[in-house]
C-alpha cells in the first residue's frame, strides 16, 4: 500500500455513506493525520467512527418518522386481510382472467401494488394531520418526489419480500398465506401476529412509509450551517 | 439577563480549544489538542458532530479554508468561538468554580 494514499476502500465509504456538508473537510482532515504519521488502523477506525455517528444523528433527526412507519406498518395485515376480503367479494380476480395475457397479469400486478400503496398514502395523510394538530411546522420540500420514491422502494421490498418468503418456505409457519382460511382471520389477530410471516410482510410498509415521510421532519431539529 | 445553559464537558473543551488555537482552529489540530490534554484517541467525527451542534446553538462560527494539495484538494474548515460562546465558557467556568470551592479536597483511595 502507499504510505501516502490512505485504505482506498475507507475513503469510498467516507465519500459516499457522509453527507456532502461535512464531509469534505472531515475527509482532508483524516488525510493530512494519515500523511502526517497516523495507520492505516487509526485511518478506518475514524471512518467507521464518523460513519456511526452519522447513522446515529440520522436516526435521533428521524425518530418520530421511524416511530410512525413503525407503528402504522403494525396495522398493515389488517389492510392486507380487508383488501383480500374485498377481492373476495368483489370478484375481482374473475374480472382480471377475462383479461388477455399478458394485460391480465399486469393488470393484476398493478392493481394489488397501487392497492397496497393506497396504505402508505393514507398513512402519510395521518402523518401530516398528526403533526398539524399537534402544531409542529415540518420541512414539506419535495413531498411529491418522496412519494414517487417511495413507491419505487415499496415495490422494490415487496419483490424481495416474496424472494425471502419462496426461500424460507420450510421455516414459515404460514407459507404465503396458503393453507389458512381468511375467513376464519380477524383484523385483531392479522395485526398481533408477531410470527416470521406477519413481520416479513410488514417490511415493504415499513420502508414505504418511512421513504415517503423521511424528509417531513419537524422543522425545529434543524442542521447546522457552514457560514461561508 | 438572557437565560443560557450549560456546556457539556466535551463542548467545553471543544470551546478551550477552539480559543487556544485561535486562527489555526480546525480538525486536526483541535482533535490533537484534546488528545494531547485527555490522554486518548479522539474521533474526528464526533469533534465536527459537536461542533456543528455548538455552531446550531451559536457558539461557534465556521468559515472553509481554500483547499490544499496536501489535504487531497479539500479545503479545512475554521472554527472560531462567538461572543456568546465566549459568554458561556465564562458562566460555566464561574460556576464549576464556585462549585470546587465548596468540596474539601478529595483524596483518591486505592
Amino acid at each position: 500500500m502507499n504510505r501516502s494514499e490512505p485504505p482506498r476502500i475507507a475513503t469510498w465509504l467516507l465519500e459516499h455513506l457522509m453527507s456532502a456538508d461535512s464531509n469534505d473537510a472531515l475527509a482532508g482532515d483524516l488525510l493530512e493525520s494519515f500523511r502526517g504519521g497516523r495507520s492505516a488502523g487509526w485511518y478506518w477506525r475514524q471512518v467507521f467512527a464518523a460513519i456511526a455517528l452519522k447513522v446515529l444523528r440520522s436516526y435521533r433527526r428521524h425518530r418520530f418518522v421511524i416511530l410512525f412507519a413503525t407503528s402504522w406498518a403494525m396495522l398493515s395485515p389488517a389492510w392486507g386481510l380487508i383488501l383480500i376480503r374485498l377481492q373476495n367479494e368483489k370478484d375481482f380476480g374473475g374480472f382480471v382472467w377475462r383479461i388477455v395475457w399478458p394485460w391480465s397479469t399486469l393488470c393484476e400486478i398493478g392493481l394489488s401494488t397501487s392497492m397496497n400503496f393506497l396504505f402508505i398514502l393514507a398513512g402519510v395523510l395521518i402523518y401530516a394531520i398528526l403533526l398539524k394538530s399537534l402544531f409542529v411546522p415540518a420541512n414539506l420540500n419535495r413531498f411529491g418526489r418522496r412519494i414517487a420514491m417511495s413507491l419505487g422502494v415499496f415495490i422494490a421490498a415487496m419483490v424481495c419480500e416474496i424472494a425471502i418468503a419462496l426461500l424460507l418456505r420450510p421455516l414459515l409457519s404460514q407459507p404465503a398465506g396458503r393453507g389458512v382460511d381468511v375467513r376464519t382471520l380477524t383484523l385483531a389477530g392479522v395485526i398481533v401476529n408477531f410470527g416470521l410471516w406477519g413481520i416479513t410482510s410488514r417490511i415493504p410498509y415499513l420502508v414505504g412509509t418511512a421513504c415517503a415521510l423521511w424528509g417531513a421532519v419537524p422543522k425545529t431539529e434543524t442542521s447546522a450551517r457552514v457560514a461561508e | 439577563m438572557k437565560n443560557r445553559g450549560y456546556l457539556g464537558e466535551f463542548e467545553l473543551l471543544l470551546l478551550l480549544a477552539v480559543i487556544h488555537l485561535d486562527e489555526e482552529a480546525y480538525g486536526v489540530p483541535i482533535s490533537r489538542e484534546l488528545e494531547r490534554h485527555r490522554g486518548k484517541d479522539v474521533s474526528v467525527g464526533s469533534v465536527y458532530a459537536a461542533l456543528e451542534r455548538l455552531e446550531a446553538k451559536g457558539l461557534v462560527a465556521s468559515s472553509l479554508g481554500d483547499p490544499t494539495p496536501e489535504r487531497g484538494g479539500k479545503a479545512k474548515r475554521f472554527f472560531r468561538i462567538t461572543r456568546e460562546g465566549l459568554l458561556q465558557v465564562h458562566e460555566t467556568r464561574r460556576v464549576l468554580t464556585k462549585l470546587w470551592h465548596t468540596i474539601p479536597d478529595l483524596k483518591f483511595e486505592q
